[in-house]
């Protein structure tokens, strides 16, 4: 804990902000199914009526179907989080193996795994996605999310597949090499640690342009499904009447900005570590 | 350049390859047969279906289904549209343009004032004005482009009725044709272009920027003004052509993600473009025309993308080819 | 006879995040029209800094004075509106950069960067401009300088982009050229060839030159007087005959006993 505050300490301001609000919204993803006010899909029994403005009882009003739109959130701040780090989990595995691989290979071997990078990086990941929702009846959400992963690793393979070419020609490298070091201790002891943040960095930025992508496929229908709730579930509902039931609209749309705002400001912020201690 | 040319002519090859492959296994792997006639269809979409069939080979051996796959949509024939009865490609046809029309003043406009705003950050890196910029040019990033679209809707059409909320053209003057009749689609125009053309601004500021400040600290720039060169000039001459080469770079790369912004941006616009005809194509499981916008659009980005690399290239004197 | 330039108690500090940190510390010298004048110094005596206070351009984070004075052509620059002092930059006086790789701008033709000059000095004609500009370029000994007017940066050798640089700062023929260790990223033979035009161009143009170096050898071959910089203040300032055989400070003594002789053992 105490190491936690340390960190949080060293931070520069905006991360900091930037940490603080993902904690936040993290938190409530976590504790939705316990700490929601109301069931996020049931319509509140005797007492609640549709289209309420913000209240004491509903905090951040209640939606046409008379739902709570604060618990909606929570569960729905869950489901998009958790589609986001799924995916991003995918593309940290796959893109560092990936890049992993294609930097320690033969160049004959790197060229034709970067020519495929290269040909992924090419093709817009909604339409991969869009033709793979097409064809499958109920996509489920960690369906969804792997699908999301494994169109968006291309560009973290590429960053660490850099790296780690950097690596091998550097003279510590050569060093342990003259030394006798076997090369897969070569690969663990120096290599890997040094492509790791690189795939981090790049694995984080990923899951920042996931959720605007899971977003905008819920708004469609696409995506997740409702009465299950993700952010682009609630912009739908909220783009209906927006004049009228602004908050709606309103908080689904300041939670995905500050999220996919803190998660590019804390990508920035790693970036900026590793480049310094490079 | 030569080699360049047939390096990227062979990646369009692979990427179209990839998108058949996926179509096919798609075709194969989903749960029912997605082009097999049910007892409910009206009569024009079994016939639709029926033609499908036959267009891909379905009951034949698998082998020759891909190998006939494979030529079919070489020659641009994808079968017909199940939601529109009409052959697939003469939709493709239809939409392509609309969007092309929605994209590339989009692109333009958004490239231009990205660059302005990134150059302009890079000489004030770090001081407050330019911090103020910084964060502004995130939170429009940071917003999807279809919810942008959706507020600049709200305010601009719903709230003060400025501007139309959806479709390209207004019926009456549609058909009167001539001069009114471009204004009109101008008008439909105005906001889901800016809303594009606003994120792509902002995504190009924030790479411009960062171009710029390395520029910035080059020798070069130095030497310019000790030779008497005015900071202005030194900005849009010296300092905009040493970026030019990335700035092509990155339109290279943002062309594959601004497609999804933009058929969302479409969607919410009721832009009748590829986009939002892909959407409904995908709610309505109209599945040839899917694996048909799918292929054309994958295929036309990469070709746009490698003209902004090939770009890039030309604008490195170091790569360019003596005469 | 009136200075042409006269630097008086010139201070320049760095900022940063740790603090400031001193790289001029009350330097005061002059220079007469023609002179050539070394300022000597090892890497961080401050002795860039000072070239680059004369010129007015200072990296943001540089601080000037207090009670600093510059005076060029009866003016201080230091107290020169912006406008006045990029009238006076490239055309009274001019900075020759020690990398000319890195001081030509790599996306821009070789003769552009040098009509550039006249351009933004009130030349309107772009003809004349390029005539002016092959002219210097043939008289600083580059071969075929119509056709290498069109010529990329990366296309010549470093020897044939330092003599476009010196195109570049002669070009309106200033009275001042600052040159910021010219030869020191050259090839050894280059450097001769380099320092021989520049000692030609100064005979035929008569300009002062200031000529920032930390090569002993270079100022007894050019130079007619030398200041010597320790950690940013000036310790010894003399004819470049006195200096050498009568040098008065310890750390000149240090300087001259470090330059590799022939005739001595180390």
């Amino acid at each position: 804990m105490a190491a936690v505050r340390q960190w949080f300490r060293a931070l520069p301001f905006t991360s900091r902000v930037a940490s603080a609000v993902l904690a936040l919204l993290a938190l409530s993803a976590l504790a939705a199914p316990w700490w929601a006010p109301y069931d996020p899909n049931a319509a509140i029994p005797a007492g609640s009526t549709p289209l309420d403005a913000p209240s004491a009882a509903h905090w951040l009003g209640t939606d046409a179907a008379a739902r709570d739109l604060l618990s909606r959130l929570m569960h729905g701040t869950r489901v998009s989080l958790a589609t986001a780090l799924l995916a991003g989990t995918i593309v940290l595995v796959v893109g560092a193996a990936w890049g992993g691989i294609a930097g320690m290979a033969s160049d004959r071997v790197d060229r034709w795994m970067m020519r495929f990078v290269d040909a992924m990086l090419a093709t817009p990941r909604l339409l991969i996605v869009l033709a793979v929702v097409a064809f499958t009846e109920r996509l489920p959400v960690s369906g969804l999310a792997l699908l999301l992963g494994l169109t968006a690793w291309p560009m973290t393979s590429r960053l660490v597949r850099a790296r780690v070419r950097e690596l091998r020609a550097t003279d510590y490298v050569a060093a342990a090499r003259a030394l006798g070091t076997p090369e897969p201790q070569l690969l663990t002891k120096h290599i890997l640690p040094g492509a790791l943040p690189v795939a981090l960095v790049g694995a984080v930025v990923a899951m920042a342009s996931v959720i605007p992508l899971e977003a905008g496929l819920s708004f469609v229908g696409a995506g997740v499904a409702p009465p299950n709730a993700s952010w682009g579930v609630l912009l739908h509902d909220g783009s209906v009447r927006p004049l009228d039931a602004w908050w709606l609209l309103l908080f689904p749309s300041v939670a995905i900005a500050a999220t996919v705002m803190s998660v590019s400001v804390l990508a920035d912020h790693l970036q900026r570590r590793i480049r310094t201690a490079a | 350049m030569l080699r360049f040319a047939l390096e990227r002519a062979g990646q369009t090859v692979i990427v179209a390859l990839v998108v058949v492959t996926l179509a096919f296994a798609l075709i194969h792997a989903a749960p029912g047969d997605p082009f097999s006639p049910s007892p409910d269809d009206p009569p024009e979409l079994a016939v639709a279906r029926e033609r499908v069939r036959q267009t891909y080979g379905l009951d034949r051996p698998v082998v020759a289904q891909y190998g006939l796959m494979l030529a079919n949509f070489a020659r641009g024939r994808f079968g017909e549209s199940f939601s529109e009865a009409r052959p697939v490609g003469e939709v493709i046809a239809a939409v392509l343009p609309r969007t092309a029309l929605l994209m590339a003043p989009a692109l333009i406009i958004g490239v231009t004032f990205g660059t302005l705003v990134g150059t302009w950050q890079g000489r004030r890196a770090g001081r407050r004005r330019e911090r103020i910029v910084g964060v502004a040019t995130l939170a429009v990033l940071s917003m999807p482009e279809f919810l942008v679209g959706l507020l600049a809707s709200i305010v601009f059409a719903t709230r003060l009725n400025w501007l139309p909320a959806t479709g390209m053209q207004t019926a009456d003057l549609a058909n009167a044709g001539g001069l009114p009749a471009v204004a009109d689609v101008l008008r439909h125009l105005l906001l889901p272009g800016g809303t594009l053309a606003l994120a792509i601004a902002a995504m190009v500021a924030r790479y411009q920027r960062t171009s710029a400040i390395e520029a910035y600290g080059e020798e070069f720039v130095r030497a310019a003004r000790a030779k008497g060169v005015s900071e202005g000039r030194v900005a849009w001459v010296h300092v905009l052509r040493r970026t030019a080469g990335s700035l092509c770079a990155l339109i290279g790369l943002l062309l594959p993600a601004m497609v999804g912004g933009a058929a969302l941006v479409e969607s919410v616009f009721g832009w009748p473009g590829a986009g939002s005809t892909l959407l409904r194509a995908v709610s309505s499981r109209d599945y040839p025309l899917v694996i048909g916008l799918v292929l054309v659009g994958s295929v036309a980005v990469c070709i746009s993308s490698a003209l902004a690399d090939a770009a890039a290239q030309l604008a490195n004197p170091r790569a360019r080819v003596k005469a | 006879m009136t200075p042409l330039l006269s630097v008086e108690s010139l201070r320049v500090a760095y900022g940063s995040p740790a603090g400031e940190r001193r790289a001029v510390d009350d330097v005061s010298f002059s220079i007469n029209p023609g002179e050539i004048v070394a300022l000597v110094g090892e890497s961080g005596s401050g002795k860039s800094s000072v070239g680059l206070a004369t010129m007015g351009i200072l990296p943001d984070n540089a601080r000037v004075g207090p009670g600093s004075a510059i005076r060029f052509e009866g003016r201080d620059l230091l107290t020169l509106p912006e406008p006045a002092m990029r009238d006076l930059r490239g055309r009274r006086m001019a900075m020759v950069f020690q990398d000319p790789a890195a001081a030509l701008n790599p996306v821009m033709r070789v003769g552009d960067q040098v009509a550039e000059v006249a351009l933004v000095h009130g030349e309107r004609d772009k003809r004349k401009a390029r005539d002016t500009a092959i002219d210097m370029l043939t008289r600083v000994g580059l071969p075929d300088a119509a056709t290498q007017f069109r010529a990329w940066p990366h296309e010549l050798s470093g020897g044939m982009r330092q003599r476009v640089m010196l195109a570049i700062a002669l070009l309106l023929k200033p009275a001042l050229v600052i040159a910021d260790e010219p030869t020191s990223a050259l090839d050894v033979t280059i450097q001769a060839q380099v320092l021989r035009l520049l000692v030609e161009l100064q005979r035929e143009f008569g300009m002062a030159v200031l000529f920032i170096t930390h090569d002993l050898g270079v100022v007894a071959e050019t130079c007619d007087r030398a200041l010597v910089m320790q950690r940013g203040r000036l310790v010894e300032s003399a004819s470049v005959d006195a200096l050498f055989h009568a040098p008065q400070h310890p750390y000149t003594r240090e300087l001259l006993a470090a330059m590799p002789r022939l005739d001595r053992a180390p």
